[in-house]
């Protein structure tokens, strides 16, 4: 195997560990945890794989051959988990019909036929999650409080139909900024290898890039 | 007439050793997210009791030092909870029962009497604030039925702090007393 194929590999793999790590800590704003660290769930865990196959297809994801190919996809895929894991919201009924819409986004990733446009999608996937997430859950959830009148706990029913759509736990500020830092990584490792190293003595024309998989048509 | 020739781009080299040093750093990072995921540490000064105890140095002060932070939060969280807010208090239940497994090591390595008798002293005061809270848990106001179930687990925390043979006379005292309110609590009628 070329070392350049096997340097670019290390790169890859590299920023996409680093993704897996910074993404996991979340800094809950109540409690006695200082920080904690999760791992992608189940729900993640599955649109990680989907998006990396939506995006090696495209030939979004650059695979090199024989085992290190193996590697770097799988390593794609956890990573990809962990960014799904930091924009799906918290558990609920608002989880399903996102997870669901993310998975729809796949089916249109894999439909394009630029590599530009495969990720421009997964871009519009990204924003709107990001959105609901940091934007409207935390509005939602502060806005559908209400309050205990002695005997009539009607707080505790608020809490109980509100963990119904979303069961969301307050995060510190500086939370997002590391999320954001880990999506970073995530952009980081994409553009490291979005001009794959090329094999000798073959020149390739720079510009508008076709799919490396199959023709969608 | 020796020709200077150079290797192709991208044609297979031996790694150098700064690759060698990002596939270590690789190693290291998938290791760590590995150990973070299994482990869930929550505080950096656990990863750091964990690492003192695995790696066997100082483990008596180690434990002490851990048990001591633990039983600190749980103290510190106890007064910042909601007191009807069972789910949390049960999650500091499992912190306190980490401080008492520390202290149980902090005796197992105790080199003498009276490390052991510290040791056994900070132990008893975990259980005597477990007791305390389980009894405020399974006692409610004066309409409401006392929870049996709860205040039996806090009659266990009271019989095995006294149960430790060196505590100070004072803890053992509050032990009893703590013991005779929860009797109390568990009795139907108190007054016969």
């Amino acid at each position: 195997m070329p070392a350049s194929h096997r340097r670019r590999a290390l790169g890859v793999c590299l920023l996409l560990a680093a993704t897996l790590l910074v993404g996991g800590i979340d800094l809950p704003a109540r409690g006695y945890e200082a920080f904690r660290y999760a791992t992608f769930g189940f729900t993640g865990g599955l649109l990680g794989i989907l998006y990396t196959f939506a995006l090696a297809s495209r030939g979004v994801l650059w695979r090199p051959g024989g085992w290190l190919g193996t590697i770097v996809l799988v390593y794609w895929a956890a990573a990809t988990g962990m960014m799904f894991r930091l924009l799906l919201p918290p558990p609920g009924l608002v989880q399903v019909g996102l997870a669901v819409l993310a998975a729809v986004g796949a089916a249109i990733i894999v439909s394009r036929r630029q590599r530009e446009s495969a990720v421009l999608a997964l871009g519009i996937v990204t924003v709107t999650l990001a959105v609901i997430r940091f934007a409207l859950v935390p509005a939602f959830w502060a806005r559908s409080d209400l309050p205990n009148w002695g005997p009539l706990r009607f707080g505790a029913s608020a809490d109980a139909l509100r963990d119904f759509f979303v069961a969301y736990t307050p995060e510190r500020p500086v939370s997002q900024a590391l999320h954001f830092l880990a999506l970073c990584l995530w952009v980081a490792a994409l553009w490291l290898q979005w001009e794959p190293p090329e094999p000798a003595g073959v020149t390739q024309p720079r510009g508008r890039s076709e799919p490396s998989g199959p023709d969608p048509a | 007439m020796a020709s200077i020739t150079t290797p192709p781009p991208g044609s297979a080299d031996p790694p150098a050793p700064l690759e060698w040093a990002g596939w270590a750093l690789l190693v290291l990072l998938t290791l760590t997210v590995v150990a973070m995921a299994l482990l869930r540490p929550t505080d950096p000064a656990g990863v750091l009791s964990e690492i003192r105890l695995a790696a066997g140095f100082d483990r008596y002060q180690a434990a002490m030092s851990d048990g001591d932070r633990i039983h600190s939060t749980v103290v510190a969280e106890l007064r910042a909870i909601d007191p009807g807010d069972l789910e949390q208090r049960r999650s500091l239940y499992a912190l306190l029962a980490r401080a008492a497994e520390r202290y149980q090591v902090a005796r197992e390595e105790a080199e003498g009497f009276y490390e052991d008798q510290r040791a056994q002293s900070r132990l008893a005061r975990t259980y005597l604030l477990w007791a305390r809270s389980l009894h405020e848990d399974g006692t409610g106001k004066w309409y409401q039925r006392n929870d049996e179930r709860t205040l039996r687990r806090a009659r266990q925390m009271v019989d095995d702090g006294l149960a430790l043979p060196d505590i100070p006379g004072e803890q053992r005292v509050e032990l009893e007393q703590m013991g005779t309110r929860i009797d109390r609590a568990l009795t139907p009628w108190p007054i016969f």
